[in-house]
C-alpha cells in the first residue's frame, strides 16, 4: 500500500513537470505580449525592451523554463506582474477562502444529494423517485453563473437573507456553497441511487429483510454503509476540483479565492501567478484523485494495489 | 440488475429481454437455457441500433429531450424566419425615457436588454452560437478523446505509456482554467471557442474509449484478424471501430450538454465568441451589472441554456442506460 502510494506521488511529480512545461510553453508562444501589458499602452518601445530584459522575456523559451523550473525547485513560483508580489504569498492569501468554500460546497451537495438519493432507491419508480430524478437532471444541467445570480436575486436582494456577495462570515458562504451544492447535489443523488439499487438486491440485504429487520434497519444498517462507499471517492474527486478554483462562482459572488485570483491574472496576462495558480490546481486535483483511487480497495476487495 | 429474469407462462418460457425480435417459434421442444418442456419462443438480438432507438423512444423523458433537441435546431437554422427582429438593431423604444429595459411586453416578448435590443430575438440567434459550438467541440473532444484512448489501449509499450502520460497530464489540468486562459489570449472567433473547448474535454472520452480498447482488443477476432495479416489502419476501422460506435454515440450525446455550459460558462465571462455575436452566455455578461433591477435578463438566457444542457443530457442518459445499465458515476 505505502509503496503504491510512493509511486503515485512520484508519477505526480512528473505529470507536474508536464503540467508546468505545457502551461509554459502555451502562454508563452500565445500572441501576447506581457511587456507591453505591464508598460502600458503610452509606453516607448525603449521601455518595454528594458521591461522585457528585466523581467527575462527576451531569452530564448527554454532558458526562461529551466530558469522557472530553477526557482521552483526553491520553492519560488517568481513574482506578479502586476502586483509586486510574491505569486506564493499570493496564493497564500487565497487558500482560506477556496478551502471553506470546498468545504461549504462538499457539505451541500452531500446534504442535497444523498437523501434525495436514497429517498428515490427506496421509492424506486414510484412518485418520489421521478421527483427526484428530473431535479437531479435539472440541477446537473442549470449553468452555476445562472444558480448563483438567481439565487442572489431572490435570496440577497428581493429577501435580504444574506449578503450580496463578499467574504467574511457564515453568511456570506451559505449561497456559493449552496450554488456548488445545486449542480453536484444532482450527481450525488444520481450516483446514490444506484449505489443503493445495487446493494440492495444483494443477498445479504436479502437476509436482513428475511429475518425481519424493519424497512428503515435494513436501509441504514446493511444498505447505507457499502452505498457510501462510491459517494466516498467521488468527495476526493470533487475535493481536487474544487480547491483548484471554482472559477464561475467566485467571480458571481466575488468570492477571493484561488479562482478569482486566476480570473484576474488572466485578464492581464499576469504569466507567473496564472502558473502559480495552475501549479496549485493540478497538485489539489491530482491529491483528489490519489484519495479516489486509495477509495477503490475499501469498495471491491478485488481490487489490491501493489 | 436482472428483476424478471425469467417468467413462467402456461406452457410458453418467455425470455423477456427487451427489445427482441421474434425470429421463429417451435411449437414443441425444449428450451436450451431452461431446459423447460413445451413450446419455446427463440429470438434473436437485433443489431444495437435499433435496440438503442426501440429502448429511447420508450422513455419519455427522452422522447422530451428530443424534441427539444429538434425544435433548438430548427430554431437555429431558421433564426432569421423565426426571430422577429433583427437581434443587433436598437430600438428607440425600446428602453424607457430613463433608458431603462423594458420588461417582456406585447412587442418585445422577452423584453428588451440594455442596448434596446430584442432579447427574444438575441436569443433565438444565440441558439447557433450555441449548438454550433456544443457539437464542434464535443467532435473535437471525441476525435482527440478516441485517438488517445486507442493508441493508448491498442498498442503495446512506449506508444501506450506516452499517450497514457499525456491522458493523466491533461487530467490533472484545471480545465475551466487553462480554456480561460486560451481563449482570454487568443480572443478568439468561433471555431477557435469550439477547439479550446474540445482541447479540455476530451479527457473522459479518452479514459472511457481506452478502458474499452483494451477489453476489446484481447479478443479473439481483434487476434485472427492480426494473425490473418490485415493491415492496422483496416483492423481499426473494420474491427474495433464498430464496438466503439455505441459508446461513442452516447458521449457525443452526453458532451454536448457539456461543451454547451462550457461554452456559456466562457461568454458569461467575456472570453467567447466576441460580441455583438448574440450568445446565451453573453447576454448574462452584458447585463450581469444591471441584473437586480432587470433579472428577467439573466433568467431567459438562463432558461436556454438550461433547456438545451438538460435536452442533451436526456437523450444521453437513455442512451447509455440502454447501452449499460450498470454504468453508473458522473456520466
Amino acid at each position: 500500500m505505502s509503496a503504491y502510494v510512493l509511486r503515485r506521488l512520484t508519477q505526480s511529480v512528473f505529470i507536474l513537470l508536464g503540467v508546468t512545461l505545457v502551461t509554459f510553453v502555451l502562454l508563452f508562444a500565445l500572441p501576447a505580449d506581457p511587456a507591453r501589458m505591464i508598460a502600458g499602452r503610452s509606453a516607448t518601445v525603449e521601455t518595454v525592451t528594458r521591461i522585457r530584459a528585466e523581467l527575462g522575456l527576451d531569452q530564448p523559451l527554454f532558458v526562461q523554463y529551466g530558469r522557472y523550473l530553477g526557482r521552483l525547485a526553491h520553492g519560488d513560483l517568481g513574482r506578479s506582474y502586476a502586483q509586486k508580489v510574491e505569486v506564493g504569498e499570493l496564493l497564500r492569501s487565497r487558500l482560506a477562502a477556496t478551502f471553506w468554500l470546498m468545504l461549504g460546497g462538499i457539505f451541500f451537495e452531500l446534504l442535497i444529494g444523498l437523501p434525495a438519493g436514497m429517498l428515490a432507491a427506496v421509492g424506486r419508480r414510484g412518485r418520489v423517485d421521478r421527483s427526484v430524478m428530473i431535479g437531479a437532471f435539472l440541477g446537473v444541467s442549470a449553468p452555476q453563473f445562472v444558480v448563483g445570480l438567481l439565487l442572489l436575486y431572490v435570496l440577497a436582494y428581493k429577501w435580504p437573507v444574506f449578503p450580496l456577495g463578499g467574504y467574511g462570515s457564515l453568511a456570506h458562504l451559505i449561497l456559493p456553497a449552496v450554488t456548488l451544492g445545486i449542480a453536484g447535489g444532482g450527481w450525488y443523488a444520481r450516483m446514490m441511487r444506484s449505489a443503493m439499487l445495487d446493494v440492495i438486491h444483494q443477498d445479504y440485504v436479502r437476509t436482513a429483510r428475511a429475518k425481519g429487520a424493519s424497512e428503515t434497519r435494513v436501509v441504514v444498517k446493511h444498505a447505507l454503509r457499502n452505498a457510501l462507499l462510491p459517494v466516498v471517492s467521488m468527495i476526493g474527486l470533487d475535493f481536487g476540483t474544487f480547491m483548484g478554483g471554482v472559477v464561475i462562482v467566485e467571480s458571481v459572488f466575488s468570492w477571493p479565492g484561488i479562482g478569482q485570483l486566476a480570473w484576474q491574472a488572466i485578464q492581464i496576462v499576469d504569466i507567473p501567478v496564472i502558473m502559480g495558480v495552475v501549479l496549485v490546481s493540478a497538485m489539489a486535483i491530482l491529491f483528489g484523485n490519489l484519495i479516489a483511487d486509495l477509495v477503490y480497495p475499501l469498495l471491491d476487495p478485488k481490487i489490491r494495489y501493489g | 440488475m436482472g428483476e424478471e429474469p425469467r417468467v413462467a407462462w402456461g406452457n410458453f418460457v418467455v425470455i423477456p429481454v427487451e427489445a427482441e425480435r421474434v425470429v421463429k417459434s417451435h411449437p414443441t421442444g425444449v428450451h436450451p437455457a431452461s431446459g423447460a418442456p413445451g413450446p419455446v419462443v427463440v429470438r434473436r438480438r437485433p443489431p444495437h441500433a435499433t435496440t438503442l432507438w426501440s429502448r429511447v423512444k420508450r422513455s419519455p423523458a427522452a422522447l422530451l429531450g428530443m424534441l427539444v433537441v429538434a425544435t433548438l435546431v430548427a430554431v437555429a437554422v431558421f433564426a432569421p424566419w423565426v426571430a422577429p427582429y433583427n437581434p443587433s438593431e436598437q430600438f428607440f423604444d425600446g428602453l424607457t425615457l430613463e433608458g431603462r429595459p423594458l420588461g417582456p411586453n406585447a412587442r418585445f416578448w422577452l423584453g428588451t436588454d440594455l442596448l434596446g435590443r430584442d432579447l427574444l430575438s438575441r436569443l433565438i440567434y444565440g441558439a447557433r452560437v450555441s449548438l454550433l459550438i456544443g457539437v464542434a467541440a464535443n467532435t473535437a473532444a471525441l476525435s482527440i478523446g478516441t485517438l488517445f484512448g486507442t493508441m493508448a489501449g491498442y498498442f503495446k509499450g512506449w506508444t501506450s505509456i506516452v499517450f497514457m502520460r499525456l491522458t493523466d497530464m491533461m487530467m490533472a489540468f484545471p480545465a475551466l482554467i487553462l480554456a480561460i486562459a486560451l481563449a482570454a489570449i487568443l480572443r478568439p472567433s468561433l471555431w477557435i471557442v469550439a477547439l479550446v473547448i474540445g482541447m479540455v474535454n476530451w479527457v473522459w472520452i479518452a479514459r472511457i474509449v481506452y478502458a474499452q480498447v483494451l477489453s476489446i482488443s484481447g479478443r479473439e477476432f481483434i487476434d485472427a484478424a492480426r494473425v490473418l495479416g490485415v493491415p492496422t489502419p483496416r483492423i481499426f476501422w473494420r474491427h474495433l471501430f464498430p464496438h466503439l460506435l455505441p459508446t461513442l454515440l452516447v458521449w457525443g450525446t452526453l458532451g454536448i450538454s457539456t461543451t454547451v455550459m462550457f461554452e456559456a460558462s466562457l461568454s458569461f465571462l467575456g472570453v467567447g465568441v466576441r460580441p455583438p455575436t448574440p450568445s446565451w452566455g453573453g447576454a448574462i455578461n452584458e447585463s450581469q451589472s444591471y441584473f437586480l433591477a432587470a433579472p428577467w435578463l439573466v433568467a431567459f438566457p438562463g432558461i436556454a441554456i438550461l433547456l438545451t444542457s438538460l435536452a442533451f443530457n436526456l437523450v444521453g442518459d437513455a442512451m447509455r442506460d440502454t447501452l449499460d445499465p450498470t454504468l453508473r458515476g458522473r456520466g
